[in-house]
């Protein structure tokens, strides 16, 4: 059975920076990835803010790195079934049956998007114009056409925010922090691809609160006259022309409103994707349904879990913008290697030695 | 879909309630379902001649007091119990949604509920137990459409042209839209009326406007004052369905029927059009008055005379017989008085 100082579970950006950090301090490392390919949620990204960093790349140089290293990469595999072992360390086997031993446990199982079709007042699909952020990028990549007819020059585009955020329909009371931004962002993207386009954003309220998401946002009001309506979107038809018939109210003028529109982008929310195992599922903070998991100390200890040797990194904590997972996953890494550094300190064999 | 359990429906063994404003709207209706359940369905149906309004239309316009209402329930409940039933069969959607707004409440509030059945003793010297289930009767037809389906003796398709009819519905707003997971498919795509439509051979179709509200309102028709919100309501429904040129509108709430049946003709007089192509208006059943009509009845023994929009261009599309002679006639056979043609609606 392979030994690892460290088994990383889930090679997103923040699994795969502890992984190159644990690795520079001469630890033994592997990451367990359930994907074909390392890189996780930033795969599904055309471009990142502040900068306009090509995902793909960002996941393409951590890769290289990685691969250039003695770290080892098992892809294509999920964790089965995890347990502690005698002398403090876990034993972790994966759904192919292979099995390793290691001292520590990095959990980077990351995040996943609310599922929009349990909104089904939105019409996510069961109206083709209607996707959310993951058709939109492949859009973005020309990886699908948009769906209105290709004549239409002015399409007149809604970007709904917190759709399964801060909802208590759907169990989710967390703000997913990263929305009102992205949808920003999609407005002048789209307002760029289509020049003449009208496009409305429907928020609750914008919390833009990173440097220079304020100044984004003012730059799609005044350079792209991208518009902003305090009002949700309360229902979604479609007309005889394939058309969306959207009803919304605009809570500051107090009035409902009316209309059509060619796409409606649905700014989905973000989960947790939980403990990658049954016997760990207790881990699951049950005052957060949407599974995200909560570290021994959210200020003084957020990398570490309850579990002695069990450390969590990047989102899936809670929602993190890609330079919070990358410094998250260092942080892990930090927290780890002090970790073993202690036991290595300890007596090997301790529950023996006391029996 | 978010809602993917539907709600069980009892098979059998109801207690029937009727409604109100179906008996005098559309008065051929329930008896034509009774007949349905009894005969074609061989199902155990029970009624008691002493049950009253649920008080829904009062209710909902500020007339009876929420007090008087759940006292009525009650006693509702306790003739249920006396026919040695446990499952409501319910005619108006309103009453549906009511018999459910009022159990929700009494599990809130259960010294509401105390004190309802203190008001019952006190009054009638009756008790009650809460039924097991509440079902719509549009939700009784849906669990029997293949067996309604099997029975009939037309389809909702053009004779002339063998293609499925284009039916619109229009869901009562109390049957869901209070409970989601009381009604057949949840609140926003309901299937209890779509799932009857192509059970019968028409095709369900989907239009921007369909879980808008009827126009009825309550309160809105019921004062003369706010009528035009009413039928303004109405107007946007069926300026959202003509562009697909609907064949026919099915509602499973009598007062949904009624008005988009009635205002028709309204609309017409003062737009002097109509909504569809012919200028014959939209005809509009209701889901007992289709599987009556599937199933081979007389339509004037179905009451069809009495709906505001004529039905004979629906009929004729079909292929379904009847007698023009005898639309006018009563039961003895005896001609009644001709009402006066529309100057729009044909």
């Amino acid at each position: 059975m392979k030994t690892f100082d460290t088994i990383i579970i889930g090679g997103g950006i923040s699994g795969m920076t502890s992984a190159l950090a644990l690795t520079s301090l001469n630890k033994k490392v592997c990451i367990i990835e359930k994907e074909v390919n390392l890189g996780g949620n930033i795969n599904n990204w055309s471009s990142l803010f502040p900068g306009e960093i090509k995902a793909n790349q960002l996941a393409l140089d951590l890769t290289n790195k990685i691969l250039n290293t003695d770290i080892k990469v098992i892809t294509s595999q999920e964790v089965l079934e995890t347990a502690q072992t005698d002398n403090n360390g876990f034993f972790i086997k994966t759904t192919t049956g292979a099995c390793f031993e290691c001292q520590t446990v990095i959990v980077s199982t990351g995040y996943k998007l609310f599922d929009a079709s349990k909104k089904e007042e939105l019409g996510y699909t069961i109206y083709k114009p209607v996707i959310t952020p993951i058709e939109l990028e492949q859009m973005f990549k020309k990886s699908i056409s948009y769906p209105f007819k290709e004549k239409t020059q002015q399409p007149n585009i809604a970007i709904l925010h917190c759709v399964g955020s801060r909802d208590v329909q759907s169990s989710n009371l967390h703000c997913s922090k990263l929305c009102c931004m992205l949808a920003v962002k999609y407005a002048i993207k789209l307002k760029k691809e289509f020049p003449e386009a009208k496009i409305t954003n429907f928020y609750i309220d914008l919390r833009l609160f990173g440097i220079g998401y304020e100044a984004l946002y003012q730059e799609a009001q005044k350079e792209h006259q991208v518009s902003f309506i305090r009002g949700r979107i309360s229902e979604v038809a479609l007309n005889s022309d394939e058309t969306l018939r959207i009803k919304a109210e605009d809570t500051l003028l107090g009035l409902p409103l009316k209309g059509n529109f060619d796409l409606l982008v649905l700014m989905t929310g973000i989960e947790g994707n939980g403990f990658p195992t049954t016997q760990l599922k207790q881990a699951i903070n049950d005052a957060f349904p949407s599974k995200f998991l909560a570290s021994k100390n959210p200020i003084t200890e957020d990398n570490n879990y309850s579990t002695p040797g069990v450390f969590l990194a990047g989102s899936c904590k809670g929602q993190m913008t890609a330079s919070e997972a990358i410094s998250d996953g260092n942080s892990a890494a930090l927290q780890t290697f002090y970790y073993l550094k202690q036991q290595s300190l300890k007596p090997i064999n301790l529950h023996l030695n006391e029996a | 879909m978010a809602i993917t359990k539907q709600k069980e429906i009892a098979k059998d063994n109801y207690f029937f309630v009727r409604s109100c404003i179906r008996q005098t709207f559309f008065p051929g209706a329930e008896q034509a379902l009774i007949n349905i359940l009894k005969s074609n369905l061989k199902l155990n149906i029970l009624e008691d001649v002493n049950h009253t309004s649920c008080t829904g239309i009062g209710f909902h316009t500020d007339i009876v007091p929420l007090e008087t209402t759940m006292a009525v329930i009650a006693r509702q409940f306790s003739l249920m119990n006396q026919s040695g039933c446990s499952n409501l069969l319910v005619s108006c959607v309103t009453s549906f949604g009511l018999y459910h707004e009022i159990i929700d409440l009494w599990h809130h509030h259960p010294e509401l509920e105390a004190k309802t059945r203190e008001v019952l003793w006190t009054a009638t010297r009756r008790e009650f137990t809460i039924p097991t289930s509440i079902a719509h009767t549009s939700d009784l037809l849906y669990l029997y459409r293949n067996e309604l389906a099997l029975q009939s003796l037309y389809q909702l398709v053009s004779i002339k042209t063998g293609k499925p009819l284009k039916v619109v519905d229009h869901i009562g707003c109390h049957y869901a839209k209070i409970f989601p997971k009381q009604g057949l498919g949840g609140s926003e795509f309901p299937v209890v009326l779509s799932g009857l439509i192509t059970s019968m051979g028409g095709e369900s179709i989907d239009y921007p406007e369909r879980r808008h509200c009827c126009g009825f309102g309550f309160r809105h028709y019921v004062l003369k004052e706010s009528r035009g919100y009413s039928m303004t309501n109405t107007k946007i429904k069926l300026e959202s369905m003509a562009p697909y040129n609907p064949d026919l509108i099915i509602a499973n709430c009598p007062g949904c029927a009624m008005f988009l049946d009635r205002w028709q003709y309204t609309l017409s007089e003062i737009e002097g059009k109509t909504y569809d192509k012919q200028g014959l208006g939209i005809p509009v059943l209701t889901h007992e008055e289709l599987a009556a009509l599937m199933l081979g009845i007389n339509p004037w023994d179905i009451g069809l005379q009495m709906h505001q929009v004529p039905v004979e261009s629906l009929l004729n599309k079909i292929g379904i017989s009847y007698s023009p002679v005898n639309k006018y006639k009563l039961t003895d056979s005896k001609p009644t008085t001709i009402p006066k043609k529309a100057s729009i609606l044909q």
